[in-house]
């Protein structure tokens, strides 16, 4: 009898727990951010399928090759490009237009995340047999320029783009923080002033030509810095290579984590609780380090997800530049093509658009941790 | 609010994408006549019968003649067939050819790897020895003096059962156990990773080599996939799959190749390297018959069509089988000449006596492939590279977009001792990079050589000049730096677009009205106006700012390449096909002693240019003018004839073809008026070019030989050839 009951008791505190989360505005908050999220990406996929309709046909074959084949003969000519249409989706197997719904539709379900075959692979273009196929639970489908599916490509690729923006998140912090600081101890004073022109230069150099120049001045073999061997491409087996770009986001970055720490700093400064610790005779360091610092960073802390996931979309010139094989070339390339890379296109919209999802959820997380004062409501 | 607004914009997009993909807008109409045509009045095919009938009546001569014996007949009506083409037809305007020096830098022994100026064993790694340092110029010169005074001929003399080897006499030696290479008395320490960069990086690399006719993709699959033969050092042509052969020519004319193939080359998956059979006669008839089914659309068709026999039948056999509805694959193959007699006994009948018929089989169609592989990937077969058998030197193993790909050494490979390095790195170097970023990856290591850059200014002056300004791109003044003897490739040429479909243009200011399109589109139908193109173009001036002290080497006035084919002439000396056009230049023009050939020209006529003349183009628009105008097509207020031409993308460039067009301008005497239409990106470039021809005039495009005979350049400009869609038809 006792365990029995024992075991109902269990029972019921379980479902209470549950019914308590329910009740926990943040739990509820999360549960209504991911639902929203999850409607505005399909509304999203809605949205670039159908953009991606209004390319016309011709985009999608060569009208060349098209017109060649045809002087030979027609009936060629069109059974090439209906396969060709087939391949880019936008017909079925029999070579008739798929209505843009349909595409919308199948889409959606592709992303969703449930156990399916996609066939990839036939005996021949009347697609009856089916020789392999993708099985998975998210299909992004295949980028025909990189030969690949677009999960194994993003996934491929992201390795190096999340260690170069690792490297660049701690260092520009490890430095940026300091300056920031140093100058609100005394606004107007020395460090201040010379900080304030190393921001307002900083600022002034447009990015790219300082990436050339960097690119140039430190991997230059008969230049300044040719004894450190740094090379102007990156090379996976040689980590030194990575120094230049690492550097350069680094450098480029400082102003804009320095700038805020030192306004926020400031901001609290002039707050009744410094006064009141100043009053009780707390040392500056103390005051500064433990107290200010710790309330000044909640409005920059919230970012931090968002920079470190936003490192999968990587960085377009610094890979472009060191020639370094991340996700930052992936877009552009795909857009580029004579004949773009519509899966590409769509798989790298929908990742993107859930990883800024994804981030600032986080972002708003990882605030109440630091604040305790927040709330997040659901409504 | 703000929900309903992006609801409202996403039913509008839907709305509008449904009805646009409705099948009427997004075709390409066949049957009718392009616009252009129907205002000049005449058919898209009529033009192109008028432009290039008489060319193509004076090709077919020389076409006609196929005995072995009658070669230099051949040649010498080739030769007129090609002076037509230029100088009486005016259809093309030929500038440039590889065929100068480059000064280089590079870790490779020199004149090790195989050579050819057709088919596809010039991008052939094997063979290539890399070293640890430069080449110098003496180890470079005694590399030479051995390869020189090395050749050994090719055995001609037939086995008992008729059977002519082609075993490589002339084969490299092998590396010893120490790592060493020795060659001409020098000793060479070895690497066995070679770093090279590529600059084009096209997403779209496809290795169906069997439909394939862009040179970026055989760049790499003929490093993976061996034909039945390749070319040595010498450019003789050495068995690859192939060990010996017997040709024997049959009573209806035709002739039959008998090949004989080695047992032990294997096929290996591209992937993984494991092992997928042996490769077998049947694979080089699998291969045939996939290129001439119409079905596969093969690019290469036309070179199979025109060398075998029963080829062009089964070719339109299977088309007429596809208009019907029929099964194409079921139309009978047996008429073509195309057997496995057994496993290692290939039989190959050309219809008619073909002595280049050796040299046709180094190129892509006739390379080998496994029927029952194809079975088992269907579809995705030579998709990507991993859908592939690979039975040659390298697989390759890695392939990241924007920074590298990587070819690993096939360890299965029969002929694995002449392949001297295990990896082969092609490191991107963007398109948008400076001239200068070459040289400073070699510096820095991380490539193994490099072309000196004239717009280079400060690599020019250490390799090429000197500090004292004496070097030259043939003998550059840098002792690690070699002037480096381009062979043969590609012509560029000229040409118009006779039948324009499209005028897109960046700067509005350059629109044309129908009046003035349709008086450039007359215009280019009369040969004196296409003539003063000719003579009015002062190349030689443009190509200064690539090859500054050497543009004379690297001008290129008649369309065949030189050191294509040699025929021996009547007083017994073996000639070189080009010398040949060169005789009927001088002979019709009255000049005496002219090549055609940029470098044979630099030698006796030094730095100038044979065909450029400013009056001859004055005299010849004018004689345009008046005859359009007195036939009267057209009116004096149509002149002058605005002429829309590509514009290159680099302005530090520009200003050379902003002058050369200029002085055409100024020859014409108010004839032409060139209108340079810049393209905004790379794909713009491209879509212009080569995609929606949207050109009047253009000089970009050029033409690389695939076998051994001037029909290789020749067939691609008659009615129905393969560079006519660039001039419109």
């Amino acid at each position: 009898m006792d365990t029995t009951l024992k075991q109902e008791n269990k029972f019921l505190v379980a479902l209470k727990k549950v019914g308590r989360a329910f009740k926990n505005q943040t739990f509820l908050y999360i549960v209504k951010r991911v639902l929203s999220s999850l409607f505005t990406l399909v509304l999203l996929v809605a949205l670039v399928t159908a953009l991606i309709r209004l390319l016309p046909d011709t985009k999608f074959y060569d009208v060349a090759t098209y017109k060649k084949i045809a002087g030979t003969s027609k009936v060629m000519a069109n059974r090439w490009r209906s396969m060709q249409l087939f391949l880019a989706g936008r017909a079925d197997a029999n070579g008739n237009p798929v209505p843009v719904l349909y595409s919308i539709g199948r889409y959606i379900l592709n992303i969703l995340p449930y156990y399916k075959t996609i066939p990839q692979s036939w005996t021949d273009y009347s697609c009856t047999t089916v020789l392999e196929s993708w099985t998975g639970f998210v299909y992004l489908g295949y980028s025909k320029s990189m030969s690949s599916y677009v999960t194994n490509v993003i996934a491929s690729r992201m390795g190096i783009s999340f260690r170069i923006s690792l490297y660049t998140i701690i260092f520009s912090y490890l430095f940026a923080v300091p300056l920031g600081i140093a100058m609100a101890k005394k606004p107007g004073g020395t460090v201040d002033k010379i900080g304030n022109v190393f921001i307002v230069l900083n600022y002034a150099i447009p990015g790219l030509v300082f990436y050339l120049v960097m690119w140039d001045v430190l991997g230059n073999a008969n230049g300044a810095f040719g004894w450190a061997n740094f090379g102007l491409a990156y090379d996976e087996t040689r980590p030194l290579t990575l120094v230049p770009p690492i550097f350069c986001i680094v450098f480029l970055g400082i102003p804009g984590i320095s700038i805020w720490v030192r306004r926020f700093m400031i901001d609290e400064l002039s707050s009744d609780y410094v006064k009141f610790a100043r009053s009780k005779g707390l040392s500056e360091n103390r005051i500064m380090y433990t107290h200010v610092l710790r309330n000044a960073m909640v409005p920059l802390v919230r970012n931090i997800p968002a920079t470190f996931l936003g490192a999968i979309i990587g960085s377009y010139y610094v890979e472009k530049i060191w020639t370094i094989p991340g996700t930052g070339l992936l877009l552009v390339k795909a857009l580029q093509g004579v004949t773009p890379d519509i899966d590409l296109i769509e798989g790298l919209t929908v990742i993107y658009a859930a990883i800024s999802m994804v981030s600032f959820l986080l972002g708003d997380l990882i605030t109440i941790l630091f604040d305790p004062r927040i709330k997040l409501e659901s409504n | 609010m703000k929900k309903t607004l992006k609801l409202l914009g996403l039913g509008a997009i839907l709305a509008a994408s449904v009805v646009s993909c409705g099948p009427t807008n997004s075709e390409v109409d066949l049957t009718e006549e392009p616009e252009i045509c129907q205002k000049l009045g005449i058919s898209q095919k009529d033009l192109e019968k008028e432009i290039l009938g008489d060319y193509t009546a004076k090709y077919n001569v020389g076409a006609a003649i196929v005995d072995s014996t009658r070669t230099l007949e051949r040649y010498k009506a080739f030769a007129e067939a090609e002076y037509d083409l230029i100088y009486e037809s005016a259809i093309i305007v030929p500038w440039l050819s590889q065929s100068g020096y480059s000064a280089a830098v590079s870790k490779t022994v020199p004149y090790q790897a195989g050579k050819a100026s057709y088919g596809l064993t010039a991008d052939k790694y094997k063979n290539v020895v890399v070293t640890n340092e430069a080449m110098t110029k003496e180890k470079r010169a005694a590399v030479k003096a051995a390869y020189d005074s090395g050749a050994q001929a090719m055995p001609i003399t037939a086995d008992s059962e008729g059977f002519i080897s082609l075993a490589n006499v002339n084969a490299n030696p092998v590396v010893g156990a120490d790592g060493k290479y020795t060659v001409g008395g020098v000793s060479f320490d070895t690497k066995k990773t070679l770093n090279v960069s590529y600059a084009s990086d096209v997403g779209k690399a496809k290795y169906n080599y069997l439909t394939n006719t862009w040179t970026y993709n055989s760049q790499k699959y003929t490093n993976m996939v061996d034909g039945l033969v390749e070319n040595d050092k010498y450019g003789n042509i050495v068995g690859a799959i192939a060990t010996k052969y017997k040709a024997v020519t049959n009573a209806d004319g035709s002739q039959t190749w008998t090949f004989k193939l080695r047992n032990d080359a294997k096929w290996v998956k591209n992937s993984d390297g494991s092992e997928y059979g042996v490769v077998k006669a049947g694979d080089f008839v699998n291969s045939i018959k996939y290129v001439l089914n119409a079905l596969n659309a093969s690019g290469t068709a036309s070179i199979v069509t025109g060398l075998l026999k029963g080829a062009e039948e089964y070719n339109a056999a299977t088309l007429a089988a596809i208009e019907a509805g029929q099964d194409a694959n079921a139309v009978d193959f047996s008429g073509v000449g195309a057997k496995a007699v057994d496993d290692f006994t290939l039989e190959l009948t050309t219809k008619v006596e073909t002595p280049y018929f050796l040299s046709s089989l180094t190129y892509s169609p006739f390379l080998p492939s496994s029927a029952q592989y194809m079975a088992e990937v269907g579809t995705k077969w030579g998709e990507d590279e991993n859908h592939i058998l690979v039975n040659g030197a390298f697989r390759q193993t890695e392939t990241t977009l924007g920074s590298k790909l990587v070819f690993t050494k096939n360890d299965k490979y029969y002929d694995k001792d002449h392949v001297y390095i295990d990896t082969l790195v092609q490191k991107f170097i963007d398109g948008t990079a400076g001239p200068d970023t070459n040289r400073k990856r070699y510096e820095a290591g991380e490539v193994d050589s490099f072309t000196v850059s004239a717009k280079d200014k400060e690599g020019w002056k250490t390799y090429v000049t000197g500090e004292d300004g004496t070097g030259t791109q043939r003998d550059p003044a840098n002792p690690n730096c070699n002037g480096i003897l381009s062979s043969g490739g590609s012509t560029y040429i000229g040409y118009y677009n006779f039948i324009r479909q499209n005028w897109k243009y960046n700067d509005n200011s350059l629109r044309k009205t129908d009046e003035e399109r349709v008086a450039t589109a007359q215009a280019l139908r009369n040969k004196n106006f296409r003539k003063g193109f000719l003579y009015g173009l002062d190349v030689l001036h443009y190509l200064s700012q690539y090859k500054p002290g050497s543009e004379a080497e690297w001008l290129y006035r008649s369309y065949t390449n030189r050191e294509l084919t040699y025929a021996t002439d009547t007083d017994g000396k073996s000639k070189d096909y080009g010398e040949y056009v060169d005789e009927v230049y001088n002979r019709k023009q009255g000049t005496t002693g002219v090549s055609l050939s940029g470098i044979k020209n630099a030698e006796t006529a030094g730095n100038s240019d044979p065909v450029f003349d400013a009056s001859k183009a004055t005299k010849y628009f004018s004689d345009a003018k008046k005859a359009l105008i007195d036939s009267g097509t057209l009116k004096e207020s149509d002149f002058p004839i605005k002429v829309d031409v590509i514009a290159d993308m680099e302005a530090t460039t520009r200003a050379y073809e902003e002058e050369m067009y200029s002085k055409l301008e100024t020859a014409s005497n108010g004839v032409v008026d060139i209108q340079l239409n810049v393209p905004a990106s790379d794909d713009e470039n491209q879509d212009w070019g080569s995609i929606s021809n949207n050109y009047d005039f253009s000089m970009w495009s050029g033409w690389g030989p695939d076998y051994a005979d001037p029909q290789t350049f020749l067939h691609t400009m008659i009615v129905g050839g393969d560079m006519v869609e660039q001039l419109g038809f």
